[in-house]
């Protein structure tokens, strides 16, 4: 065993006993067990409006005027969700191409401001873009987006450094990595929202931390000058849903992951998100992703064959696979002319099996890219 | 049989205690011993040795909560014994990976010679208390438990590959950390 880890292990051997105890048992999961709560209140809504529906059979069908009112609410709404959420659209836009395909995809960026909130600031608007776009990122390994958000000092320090490496320009590997997430993650749109509370602008607790921590130091080490950030900001995000092509929820903790909130600062009179924001690693390893190889650590493709059970959305569900519990999702292209009850062999990603709720059923499920789909006579059928 | 009684049996220096430990914490502590050293006959030699710890720890101690007390003797003795069948090759093949989490320290990257082990601990014990929940449970699960990806993942309703995903994401953070900290250089 190495020094380090002996040491460190020695060390993590001794921690509080609180965290051993409070590790005994598996957390609730309070999202979910909310949703599943206001699923329920549906569930008893729709019975006791029908039995109402029934005992008002006899009265006539509702007006024009109603109907209208009805078309009227906003369809960009989560409804399947069942929760009002919207009550401030900042709404940022971004289009891209998904590897080879053309496609393009659209980001939409919902913020609710905490009801506490005071004088709105401008400052706070462009911080909470900046968390949509770094959250999208964050979620779909989508680097390029994130890169913008941090100086150039301190992507030389942690990235470019690795690219010159790798024997890549700047943008050459910057496209290289966004080709690799998109083609590990298809997206067509997501909806991102979370609500912003407690904004504040150059507190004086929440400054000094941010000098103390939040990787400063290494942004001097890239040649910033510390004396020319001007503000800082931070907020606390909650609330937050991420819906990936209106059908899977990624549900991975976010306001766990933020708990302590999230840092921002201004430097000649730009605004950035704070450094330990920036993942640097995971980008560098996705630089370095070969989809062609058969085992590599995120694309990792692999073979099956199943008859289709559901189409939603562009994803594929199979049935009589090895792979269970999995959606695969395509192109909406490649999958035109195939039918439920169609037995295929596929070609699909599997390294990076995200797991993310269908927001129809509710259900927890693999998501995997599909990569080639045909027809396959011999799949036997239950 | 509540801890209280049960360290009173201890501290009586009764015969039962032993057996009321093992009915109550057997289990847990063998779970422990065995996720470390993947072998039974190993795990179950260990237990009966944390057994013997215990005995003799308290009295004097009065830990509260006993559970983790005695968790932490079986995770010890257990580290120890797997320690002694590595440097003597007689490792039953099923490697345990409790090592990993050095792996977000980089091989150039030293553990600083002033820190003593017990202000790592604390260091350690302010990260962990800025971890979620979920994240803390994990991390725990994982690094102190040794339990596998797989199970983490079944008790938290998780893909496996979500559960890697957010260990190499706290792995990271440690390592930010602890460098800001000035622990590794």
């Amino acid at each position: 065993m190495s020094r380090n880890n002996e040491k460190l292990n020695d060390a993590f051997g001794e921690v509080d006993s609180r965290f051993i105890t409070a590790t005994q048992t598996p957390p609730i999961g309070k999202k979910r067990m909310r949703i599943r709560l206001i699923a329920a209140a549906i569930c008893l809504f729709v019975l006791f409006a029908s039995v109402f529906a029934a005992l008002l059979l006899q009265r006539p069908p509702h007006s024009d005027t109603e109907s209208s009112a009805d078309e009227s609410t906003d369809s960009t709404e989560y409804s399947a969700l069942g929760w009002e959420l919207v009550s401030f659209e900042k709404g940022t836009l971004n289009k891209k191409k998904i590897g080879n395909q053309n496609a393009l995809y659209t980001l939409a960026v919902k913020c609710n401001k905490s009801a506490d909130a005071s004088e709105p600031d401008p400052a706070e608007d462009v911080c909470s873009e900046i968390f949509g776009q770094w959250l999208f990122s964050y979620c779909t390994f989508d680097y390029s987006l994130q890169f913008s958000l941090f100086p150039e000092e301190l992507l030389s320090i942690y990235v470019y450094k690795e690219f010159e490496k790798a024997g890549l320009s700047i943008d050459d590997a910057t496209q290289k990595i966004s080709d690799t997430a998109a083609d590990l993650f298809y997206i067509r749109n997501a909806d991102i929202a979370y609500t912003i509370k407690d904004f504040t602008l150059n507190d004086p607790q929440k400054r000094a931390r941010f000098f103390e921590g939040m990787g400063v130091n290494e942004l001097v080490k890239g040649g910033l000058d510390a004396d020319k950030i001007t503000d800082v900001a931070h907020f606390y995000a909650e609330d937050i849903v991420v819906i990936f092509n209106e059908q899977f929820q990624a549900d991975w903790g976010f306001e766990d992951e933020f708990g302590s909130g999230i840092y921002f600062y201004q430097y000649e009179g730009e605004w950035f998100l704070a450094p330990n924001m920036l993942e640097d690693d995971m980008s560098i390893d996705l630089l370095h992703a070969d989809k062609n190889k058969k085992d590599d650590t995120f694309f990792d493709r692999k073979t099956d064959i199943g008859t289709i059970k559901k189409i939603e959305n562009g994803y594929l569900y199979l049935e009589d696979t090895h792979r269970s519990n999995c959606y695969f999702y395509a192109d909406p292209d490649q999958i035109k002319g195939f039918a439920v009850g169609d037995a295929v062999e596929i070609t699909y990603f599997s390294g990076l099996a995200f797991g993310m709720y269908n927001l129809s059923d509710d259900t927890l499920y693999d998501i995997c890219p599909l990569v080639e789909i045909t027809l396959h006579e011999s799949v036997a059928i239950g | 049989m509540e801890d209280q009684h049960l360290i009173k049996l201890f501290f009586a220096r009764s015969d039962e205690a032993i057996e009321q430990l093992a009915v109550k914490y057997g289990k847990t502590m063998f779970a422990v011993s065995y996720n470390i050293l993947q072998n039974i006959q190993d795990a179950e030699e260990c237990v009966n040795d944390a057994y013997l710890g215990v005995w003799n720890a308290i009295p004097p101690a009065k830990p509260n909560p006993l559970c983790t007390f005695v968790c932490r003797i079986t995770r010890n003795i257990s580290l120890t014994k797997h320690k002694h069948n590595t440097a003597a090759k007689r490792h039953g093949g099923n490697t345990v990976d409790f090592e990993e989490i050095a792996d977000c320290i980089p091989a150039h990257t030293t553990v600083t010679d002033e820190i003593e082990t017990r202000e790592l601990t604390e260091v350690l014990n302010a990260w962990l208390d800025t971890l979620s929940r979920q994240n803390l449970y994990i991390f725990m699960r994982r690094y102190w438990y040794m339990d596998s990806v797989t199970a983490i993942g079944e008790k938290l309703h998780m893909t496996e590959s979500a559960v890697y995903l957010r260990i190499g994401r706290m792995k990271k953070n440690l390592y930010k950390y602890l460098t800001e900290r000035g622990i590794l250089l």
